[in-house]
């Protein structure tokens, strides 16, 4: 039995602290994934507090067939993609957050970047891509999700997730271009 | 592969929201309220039990009343039975408003009636 299996069972009994352990530990990367869907952190908290919500009143029916951090992103997924489509939000929304030439260039030295500037230039590159390609990175390489895990999560084929993949690396390595290399040199 | 190594380093480190410090907290509170609010009195079963008996004793009670007030009067009044409904109808339609009361309170218990806190 899993450490995680016994929070829920606790939750289940009613021992609603023992909820709290597991919002303490995917709050942060449910409220990633929710960001990079709406593209707002503001409304990404409220998606992930309605999540949480949800997966709380209906723990009774996760079976355990997943992991239960895939079931908490499927709701989030379907909450944020819900208000996104509710709000109408669109591609519009990133010029007004990024200037063009900043998003567009990929030849800006972040290696002048302090930590602050440097998070904030990867938030917005990763806000320039295609949502799928978005929600594809973000689950990928920051929830860690498999390949098999986004397929169950998103409805997407296996192929179309690779597709995405591919394409939202290559633009990702494009604006990032410069830090990478930095890092690179660093490490040589 | 490398540079996929540390785009995914990068990503970790620079594309990771972080939730405000009383995220945690408020998610509980939120759902120490909704909780309250949709937690019954009792449980499904017990109010089942509540239900039963108390339709059962209080309804024999007012049966039983009414069947010896009627016998009692029929006794000192000398009177047939339709007689004594129209002399104490004040009686009987007490009666039925306690029967009646029954049957809503009955109802109620089981929470069809808005029972359930904050519905």
């Amino acid at each position: 039995m899993t450490d995680e299996t016994i929070i829920i069972k606790q939750v289940l009994a009613g021992n609603i602290n023992a909820f709290a352990t597991l919002v303490d530990r995917y709050k942060d990367l449910a409220i990633t994934l929710a960001a990079n869907i709406v593209l707002s952190s503001e409304d990404a908290e409220d998606i992930v507090q309605e999540a949480f919500i949800k997966a709380y009143s209906a723990l009774a029916t996760f079976k355990g067939n997943s992991k239960f951090s895939t079931w908490l992103y499927r709701i989030v997924l379907n909450i944020a993609l819900n208000k996104r489509k509710n709000r109408k939000l669109d591609t519009v929304f990133i010029e007004d957050h990024l200037p063009a030439t900043e998003a567009m260039n990929s030849y800006i030295d972040l290696s002048n970047y302090n930590s602050q500037q440097q998070k904030k230039y990867i938030r917005e590159a990763l806000k320039s891509l295609h949502e799928g390609e978005r929600i594809c990175i973000t689950l990928y390489y920051l929830n860690e999700l498999s390949l098999e895990e986004i397929k169950e999560l998103t409805d997407y084929s296996a192929s179309n997730i690779k597709v995405l993949l591919y394409r939202g690396r290559k633009q990702l390595y494009q604006q990032l271009e410069s830090l990478l290399k930095t890092e690179l040199k660093d490490l040589m | 592969m490398q540079e996929d190594k540390y785009l995914h380093e990068l990503l970790i480190e620079g594309g990771i929201e972080i939730a405000s410090p009383a995220f945690t907290k408020n998610v509980i509170k939120r759902i120490e309220r909704i909780k309250y609010i949709h937690e019954p009195l009792v449980s499904k079963k017990w109010v089942r039990v509540y239900r039963i008996t108390f339709v059962s004793v209080v309804g024999l009670l007012l049966l039983a009343g009414l069947l010896i007030r009627l016998s009692a009067l029929s006794f000192t009044i000398d009177l047939p039975v339709p007689d004594l409904y129209q002399k104490h109808i004040g009686t009987f339609t007490l009666y039925i408003i306690c029967f009646w009361a029954l049957i809503y309170l009955s109802q109620k218990l089981e929470g069809k009636r808005g029972m359930v806190r904050g519905k």
